[in-house]
């Protein structure tokens, strides 16, 4: 209703505006923030009858998801030899914006998130042809949603950390040593990080591969192979593939970096519609919102069907699985749809297909104010719901009921997962029946918080090489919402009030008290009538 | 623009008001009892109004027209309780001490009815903008709830210009209650001895009604249009009280066309440079006295500097 851009950019009066207060409960910098929030510090700001302490300051945390069409290999011990190689499709989950509530990154997370699901949703209807590939191969393909990216890479720092410390995607427990353990991931089985960043804004029909120039030429011919593939992806959907490739080519910002900084190996390639700049200029801003028009709608869509073919085609490559129609088929319905339900509804609950996969479990868990925010900022205190939302996606995507079809309750269900690590059971329900059943897939959702400001590793207390994002508590007070005209005819106002001014004493400057005082003859007033 | 925008709508208001204050009331202590009375009597009409229109409202659905009639009719009402009170008493000869500073009323009930009127059309003029200037001197202006309400926003409104509409509704309203003021309490002096003695109040009320509707068509976007009938029925009223008050429309016709001529031809500047030059004339005329005075120094002889001062 208001504050709507108008077709050559500019907004017209009246606006909408806002005025609030905002009251930080910290202050200064990273350090400053981060000794306030440790509890020792808060002493005296404890509850004397609950033992709590109030939240001042503190590092951003949030989850990372992590999705593994294949099996991680088991160790029967707690080994952790070499024994596989990965490529790793990755996709930012969080933006943000001068208001962290209203931080939806629909270029910025959406739109490339989309396309990553719409590969793995592919990967999961073949995934016994792609387990095959892979156990061939020894080669696996895994999905990765980074969170706290925008906030200097806050999710791809802290596995990259992990993975260095060989405590990816869980740490093994000595305690534990007569299990099967999952074998960690070393980041040094990382031959490919393949990340996907503002799909659906392309200029014409084009698209860009980046990867890192010293690092491609090392391993040129497959790279060549895979870069090929996610060509002839684009292609089949009428879209071009710009390779600049060159010794000298650096990798645009992306979570490829905090591996690199960790791995001399590990290669990128990110596939977006920029160049050597960005072309869209909305990233991780309140801004990152469109009014789609349906040609708008209808070139997005086509483009993340073309990035998701890619990817599988890639993948694919990788793994040494035949690319054909089968599977390379991506689901444009399934884009569509997500479309309308991240994207153009207002939250994200609110489409059909997003009821019927919530079944009643958003609001059973987090009908709080925080949660019912279309959001994608990931903040201190993990407020938003996407990556809840994300995470039932993936499941969606990758899990599988063929070996739980006799499984009927939620209870029964959550008892398969228990006394092993590979899988996890979830109770789900259908987006497109809305049944519910019970899912296996093998998904892992981490908490993450940089390494540089994680209590719980003081020896990186602080390390510049993560992420040092912290942010202070803070609480908005006195909204006030109001209208906002053209001020243009204020000037004119204060003219005519020094015009009123000298107006009114020229008028009545020229009448005196005879004027109003009428004599109406002496003789009436003494017979009694009063003048 | 904020507050240079509220204090430039409240002089655009009231100057008219400051300035006959300033020049009728002012100076006299009973005049200005008599203006805040006036004040108070409106508020009283409101507050009746007021409690009229929250028992309606609890009996029918849409009150807004009967209450805005009602609220008409008591105000006019308090009008007349005002002149009840027997303040046409003390415009009789000798009724009221003439203290120092205090004027003589006799012969002064249309004065004392411009006087009352005028505190009338201060304190409604002041009800009426003071929400609204004081939003002005923020950061937003008004109309936001009602837009969130509908869903839309309204087409008609003033947009920038509502802080003129205001402005001009303020002073309107001050000037229509000294003018229904004198009217009504016309009739009310002439009630008991002439069978037409009515005619004033009936136009005072019938142009405060049709005033108020005029008002109501604002809201529709037709502002230019009600302003201008508004203002032209103010020049008909400002006419009926000067033929109340022993003028003919003849006369108000001339008074209109010679302040226009006066004010273009700037006469009040000529008038003063006038009556300065007339002044420095008196003042080169040669003071008698002092040649006398001087005359005694010549004689005497005891102080040879001070003529030479004065006529320095």
């Amino acid at each position: 209703m208001f504050n709507q851009p108008k077709e050559d950019g500019s907004s017209g009066y009246p606006y909408c505006g806002m005025s609030f207060r905002l009251s930080n409960m910290a202050a200064g910098n990273s350090e400053i923030c981060f000794r306030r929030g440790k509890n020792d510090a808060k002493f005296f700001q404890m509850n004397i009858d609950s033992g709590d302490a109030p939240q001042v300051c503190g590092a951003m945390h949030s989850e990372n998801i992590f999705a593994f069409p294949t099996p991680i290999p088991t160790s029967p011990s707690n080994e952790t030899v070499v024994t596989s190689n990965y490529m790793m499709v990755a996709s930012r989950m969080d933006s943000f914006g001068m208001i962290p509530e209203v931080s939806v990154g629909e270029i910025s997370v959406l739109t490339s998130m989309i396309s990553v699901l719409a590969a793995a949703r592919s990967m999961g209807t073949q995934i016994e042809k792609w387990q095959k590939a892979s156990n061939m191969s020894n080669r696996n393909i895994f999905f990765s949603f980074f969170n706290g990216e925008s906030l200097d890479y806050i999710g791809s720092g802290t596995t990259a950390y992990q993975m260095e410390k060989n405590i990816f995607p869980q740490k093994i427990r000595p305690n534990r040593a007569d299990r099967t353990h999952i074998h960690p991931i070393h980041v040094n089985e990382i031959d490919y990080i393949l990340e996907v960043q503002q799909v659906g804004v392309s200029q014409g029909r084009k698209y860009y591969v980046h990867v890192d120039g010293e690092r491609y030429v090392q391993n040129k011919t497959q790279t060549d192979r895979v870069i090929d593939r996610i060509e002839r992806g684009f292609r089949s959907h009428g879209f071009d593939l710009e390779k600049p490739i060159s010794g000298e080519s650096r990798v645009p910002p992306s979570s490829w970096h905090s591996f690199a900084k960790t791995d001399p190996k590990v290669q990128s390639i990110l596939i977006a519609p920029f160049n050597e700049d960005y072309e869209y200029k909305r990233i991780n801003s309140m801004l990152d919102k469109h009014k789609w028009t349906s040609d708008e709608k209808e070139k997005a869509v086509q483009e993340m069907e073309a990035v998701a073919t890619s990817i599988l085609a890639a993948s694919a490559e990788y793994v040494g699985l035949e690319v054909n129609d089968v599977i390379a088929k991506v689901d444009r319905t399934l884009i569509s749809t997500l479309f309308d339900c991240m994207i153009t509804s207002n939250f994200w609950f609110d489409c059909d297909f997003m009821k019927k996969l919530d079944g009643g479990r958003f609001h059973r868990l987090f009908n709080s104010y925080g949660y019912n925010e279309k959001s994608t900022y990931i903040s201190m205190e993990t407020h938003t719901a996407f990556p809840t939302v994300l995470h039932w996606l993936t499941i969606f995507a990758l899990g599988s009921d063929k070996e739980t079809l006799n499984v009927k309750s939620e209870k029964s269900c959550s008892h398969l997962g228990q006394f092993q690590a590979m899988y996890t059971y979830t109770w789900q329900p259908s987006p497109y029946t809305g049944n519910f059943s019970c899912l296996k897939s093998s998904i892992v959702k981490k908490v993450m918080i940089s390494p540089a400001v994680d209590p719980s590793i003081p020896e990186e207390e602080m390390n510049i090489r993560y992420s040092t994002w912290m942010e202070s508590v803070y609480i908005i007070e006195s909204v006030n919402l109001y209208l906002m005209e053209d001020s243009s005819f204020e000037s004119t106002m204060i003219l005519f009030a020094v015009l009123s001014a000298l107006i009114s004493i020229f008028v009545v400057g020229r009448c005196s008290e005879s004027t109003f005082i009428i004599d109406e003859g002496e003789p009436a007033a003494e017979g009694g009538e009063p003048l | 623009m904020g507050y240079p925008l509220t204090i430039a709508c409240y002089i655009a208001s009231f100057s008219p008001a400051i300035a006959l204050f300033y020049s009728f009331i002012a100076h006299d202590p009973v005049q200005i009892i008599l203006f805040f009375l006036g004040s108070f009597f409106w508020l009283v009409s409101i507050l009746f109004s007021s409690l009229i229109w929250f028992g309606l409202s609890s009996i029918l659905p849409d009150t807004f027209l009967i209450s805005l009639a009602i609220c008409i009719f008591v105000q006019e009402f308090s009008r007349v309780a005002y002149f009840m009170l027997g303040l046409n008493k003390i415009t009789r000869q000798g009724q009221i001490s003439v203290a120092p500073g205090v004027s003589d009323l006799h012969n002064a009930r249309h004065m004392l009815a411009l006087v009352c009127g005028l505190g009338m059309g201060v304190i409604s003029a002041l009800f009426y903008t003071m929400n609204a200037f004081a939003i002005f001197s923020g950061p937003g202006t008004i109309g936001l709830p009602d837009a969130l309400e509908t869903g839309v926003i309204d087409p008609n409104r003033a947009g920038k210009y509502l802080p003129l509409y205001y402005t001009l509704s303020a002073f309107l309203l001050t000037v229509f209650h000294v003018t229904w003021t004198i009217m009504v309490w016309d009739t009310c002096h002439k009630i008991k001895r002439s069978p037409s003695a009515f005619i004033p109040a009936a136009a005072a009320l019938v142009s405060h009604l049709f005033v108020t509707f005029l008002s109501s068509l604002n809201s529709r976007g037709f502002h230019v249009i009600v302003f201008s009938i508004q203002f032209l029925v103010l020049l008909i009223c400002i006419a009926y009280c000067n033929v109340i008050m022993g003028g003919t429309i003849g006369s108000f016709v001339n008074g209109i066309s010679q302040s226009i001529i006066d004010a273009i031809t700037l006469k009040q500047i000529r008038v003063l440079i006038d009556e300065r030059k007339m002044r420095n004339q008196r003042h080169a005329v040669p003071d008698e006295p002092m040649t006398e005075r001087g005359g005694v120094n010549e004689t005497g002889g005891s102080n040879s500097s001070a003529p030479d001062t004065i006529d320095a």
